[in-house]
């Protein structure tokens, strides 16, 4: 127990810290003014009728047009706050608060990095990333500190190398590994690609993707962590995600992911690199090298934190059929490209009292990026499936059944109905609870 | 410090590597060839394209090309002398045009696409036929015969649907119409100028998509030929997308909103007036042509009737299957199936609507069918990513 407090507690360089804030806080303001100028915010939180709501959430509602933009400019704004270490506190909480708001509004724009983003900007809120290098410590709100306890530096690492880890772990599964799937489809869709083109088209460049993509996860963090693999290490995470960029439409995240790991870097190397930029006064006024006081609370609230993350990626086994199919308890367990999945979906409304049928295409209603998401997730199917069954109501009309006819290829198989067709989802509860009515996967 | 770190960080990068290249080969020479991965490379796909693109996409282009000609002709002759004869002419020469475009509106990508033609020449079978009479009668207006192009005209007042709406009319028959343009007034005669317009903005549309795609010309063929891959961007990937995107469309607007399956009220009212060719009244006969090129190009038949590589061969090295049948098969007997349904009318779509609403329900049915067929097993089969979304991960 005290050799793990001592290691908890070993005072070093805030350097380290210091350079992730700042890294993190210029991230946050290209991503928003990129979200800003490519017309998604307009897309994803002002241009949709109907949003799709996470279990638990349904109480998130959209803002009006200018409030939403007015937020993502402040969340810019607090990207430089938090870069310059500028009321480090307040910025931080207000970023994770209104980043996550944003993220929950509809599940159509979930993605693994955005919930990285929450994740690491709440574990952000208990570290005390201004000890140096912020002008909190000139302007006196935080007194400058050379060192800082090791579990802040440590803190940050786990949560990278958490996502990397059980991104490995989910990538133990017979599509990826036997079929090397969905890498086959994607891949060859690269095959036009100048030099490295031809390559997509061979079979074993998709199998030496999914292993090795399979293995770099698995194994990256220790080889970041080992001092002796840690350049080496560092030099795969750079190939890799220069890879994945090229390959696949996955924007600014294969960056993101690089300039984290630089968190594993020593602490000393960050401290050589930020003194190069600052001009020595700053780094030599009087430092104070008294300990922080570590509230056991917080440890305690960040192993609660932690110990959640390593038992999320496992509760789909708490589901009967195929993970990859039902995507019950896919989201939030780090499954990182494993589905590729084409879906034809329409919907049935059908009025008991009379018998009489309409047919009703998702397209009226939902944006192209929202009907797509739809069509291959039960949990939004069944969501959409009520928005159907309460505007009739809204008209009277309450003895209306939802039914939906929805064929999905899943990784290159054959094309099969997802869920039941002759089920009345308009019966349906929305939940937890495993959904019967989803077909099983049966190869 | 440095240097003493660089030396074995190196060797441990070298067996890393070695350890991944030596785990994924091992495991990639386990496993049999993937037999659908290595046919579709070694299929003659440079031919299918070169079969669809010179036997069917060309001569298409080139027959609506001749029709659009005689079009225009048949306009200058009834505009120069208006009469029930120059008049039963020129419809005439309307409704070859309109087939011949039935044939060539599956082609919405490339030139066509790029240059706004296809929307010129039909944007929607709907017309807006308010707004047609408004701009006709805007005066002082000199409408002299390029004034289409000339002021940016919206699609929906212009194209072979708009002509339509000028020379049809199927309540009070060609007497009325007659007499629009024979009124000797300021009206009629903006009217012919405008019919007029209309005939030429479609021969210079025509003309320009047939230019671009000739060797002697832009030569688009070559372009087309050559882009054999499956990604987004390719001629195959362009077709799928086409075939895809046509069928839902020929369900949903063409038989769908008619028969008043997606109008969300459950009362059903079918809408006569939403039939493609309301004024001439050839809905059936439109959607017929449409499906035929979707099955030329399929089944790689020119317009020769010749048959040659189509998607049909390429599926069949595939080995592509909906259960125990070939794709091709089955695509080939749905085809068959809306054939015979919609061969089995008596009246026009627009009356079968509220006449025969099961026997159009039905076809509206085998419709959906062959958009799955097409949509989910021919398109997983081909392995085209139809649609990436530009995003941040995933």
């Amino acid at each position: 127990m005290t050799a793990i407090s001592k290691i908890l507690y070993r005072p070093v360089s805030s350097a380290s810290t210091a350079f992730f804030r700042i890294l993190f806080g210029l991230i946050i303001c290209i991503a928003m003014l990129r979200f800003i100028f490519k017309g998604w915010v307009y897309d994803f939180y002002v241009k949709p009728i109907f949003y799709f709501t996470f279990y638990g959430f349904e109480w998130v509602k959209p803002l009006p047009e200018w409030a939403i933009y007015s937020l993502f400019w402040l969340m810019t704004l607090i990207g430089i706050f938090i870069a310059l270490g500028f009321l480090y506190r307040i910025s931080i909480i207000l970023f994770f608060l209104i980043f996550t708001y944003i993220e929950l509004i509809d599940v159509t724009n979930y993605l693994n990095h955005y919930y990285l983003v929450s994740l690491l900007s709440f574990l952000m809120i208990f570290l005390p990333l201004n000890s140096n290098y912020a002008l909190d410590n000139s302007i006196g709100i935080s007194q400058k500190r050379l060192s800082i306890p090791f579990w802040a530096v440590i803190a940050l690492r786990l949560q990278i190398g958490v996502v990397y880890f059980f991104g490995g772990i989910s990538k133990i599964k017979y599509d990826w590994l036997i079929e090397a799937q969905p890498l086959k489809i994607w891949l060859s869709a690269n095959s036009h690609l100048p030099i490295i083109g031809p390559l997509f088209d061979q079979e074993w460049v998709a199998y030496l993707f999914s292993w090795g993509g399979m293995l770099f996860d698995l194994f990256i963090p220790f080889l970041l962590v080992y001092k002796r693999t840690r350049l080496a290490g560092f030099i795969l995470v750079i190939v890799f995600h220069i890879l994945t960029a090229l390959l696949f439409p996955i924007g600014m995240f294969p960056w993101v992911m690089t300039l984290c790991v630089i968190i594993f870097f020593p602490t000393q190397w960050h401290e050589k690199v930020l003194s190069r930029f600052f001009s020595p006064k700053l780094i030599q006024s009087p430092p104070v090298v008294q300990k922080i006081n570590t509230s056991p609370l917080i440890i305690g609230l960040l192993t609660i934190f932690f110990l959640i993350q390593c038992i999320m990626p496992f509760r789909y086994l708490l589901y009967p059929g195929n993970l990859l199919w039902t995507e019950q308890g896919y989201r939030f367990s780090w499954n990182i490209m494993l589905i590729e999945k084409r879906a034809h979906i329409e919907f049935l409304a059908i009025d008991k009292a009379t018998g009489k049928a309409t047919i009703i295409l998702p397209e009226k209603y939902l944006t192209k990026q929202q009907r797509l998401t739809m069509s291959t997730q039960p949990d939004m199917i069944l969501q959409f499936a009520h928005f159907i069954r309460d505007k009739y109501y809204e008209k009277g009309m309450k003895n209306i059944e939802v039914k939906a006819e929805c064929y999905v290829t899943l990784n290159g198989g054959k094309g099969r109905l997802l869920i039941n067709p002759n089920v009345n989802l308009a019966e349906q509860q929305e939940g937890c609870r495993n959904k019967s009515w989803i077909t099983e996967y049966n190869n | 410090m440095a240097t003493r770190n660089n030396y074995p960080a190196k060797i441990i990068l070298v067996k890393v590597v070695f350890f991944l290249l030596l785990v994924s080969i091992n495991s990639s020479c386990k496993k049999p060839e993937n037999a659908a991965l290595t046919a579709f490379n070694n299929f003659n796909r440079s031919g299918m394209l070169t079969n669809i693109g010179n036997n069917i996409i060309i001569p298409s282009y080139t027959a609506f090309t001749q029709k659009a000609d005689s079009l225009y002709w048949a306009t200058e002759r009834f505009t120069a002398n208006p009469t029930a004869g120059t008049l039963d002419t020129l419809q005439h020469q309307w409704l070859q045009a309109n087939f011949a475009w039935k044939s060539c509106e599956l082609f919405d990508f490339g030139p066509a696409y790029n240059n706004g033609n296809n929307n010129n020449i039909q944007m929607s079978f709907l017309v807006n036929s308010t707004f047609i009479e408004e701009t006709i009668n805007k005066t002082p207006v000199p409408y002299d015969s390029t004034f289409i192009p000339k002021q940016n005209l919206n699609l929906d007042i212009r194209g072979i649907s708009a002509l339509e709406y000028l020379l049809f009319d199927p309540v009070n028959g060609n007497t009325t119409i007659l007499s629009n343009y024979t009124a000797n007034s300021a009206a009629s005669s903006q009217r012919l100028n405008y019919l007029l317009g209309l005939a030429q903005d479609i021969h210079t549309n025509a003309h320009s998509i047939l230019t671009a795609w000739a060797p002697s010309g832009g030569n688009y063929i070559q372009t087309f030929i050559s882009a054999n891959g499956n990604d987004q961007n390719s001629s195959i990937g362009f077709l799928v997308n086409q075939i895809v995107a046509f069928a839902d469309y020929i369900k949903n607007d063409k038989i769908g909103d008619p028969l008043g399956e997606q109008n969300n009220s459950l009362t059903n009212p079918a809408c006569s007036t939403c039939v493609e060719t309301f004024y001439s009244n050839h809905a059936f006969a439109s959607i017929t042509t449409n499906y035929q090129s979707i099955n030329n190009v399929f089944f790689g038949i020119g317009n020769n009737g010749v048959k040659g590589l189509g998607f049909d061969s390429l599926l069949n090295v595939l080995n592509s299957t909906v259960g125990s049948e070939l794709l091709s098969k089955a695509v080939q007997g749905k085809m068959d199936t809306i054939n015979i349904e919609i061969n089995a009318f008596n009246v026009p779509l627009q009356q079968a609507v509220t006449s025969d609403a099961s026997q159009v329900t039905t076809l509206f049915n085998s419709s959906k069918q062959l958009l799955v067929l097409l949509k989910i097993d021919m398109v997983n089969s081909l392995g085209v990513i139809l649609t990436t979304t530009d995003n941040d991960g995933d």
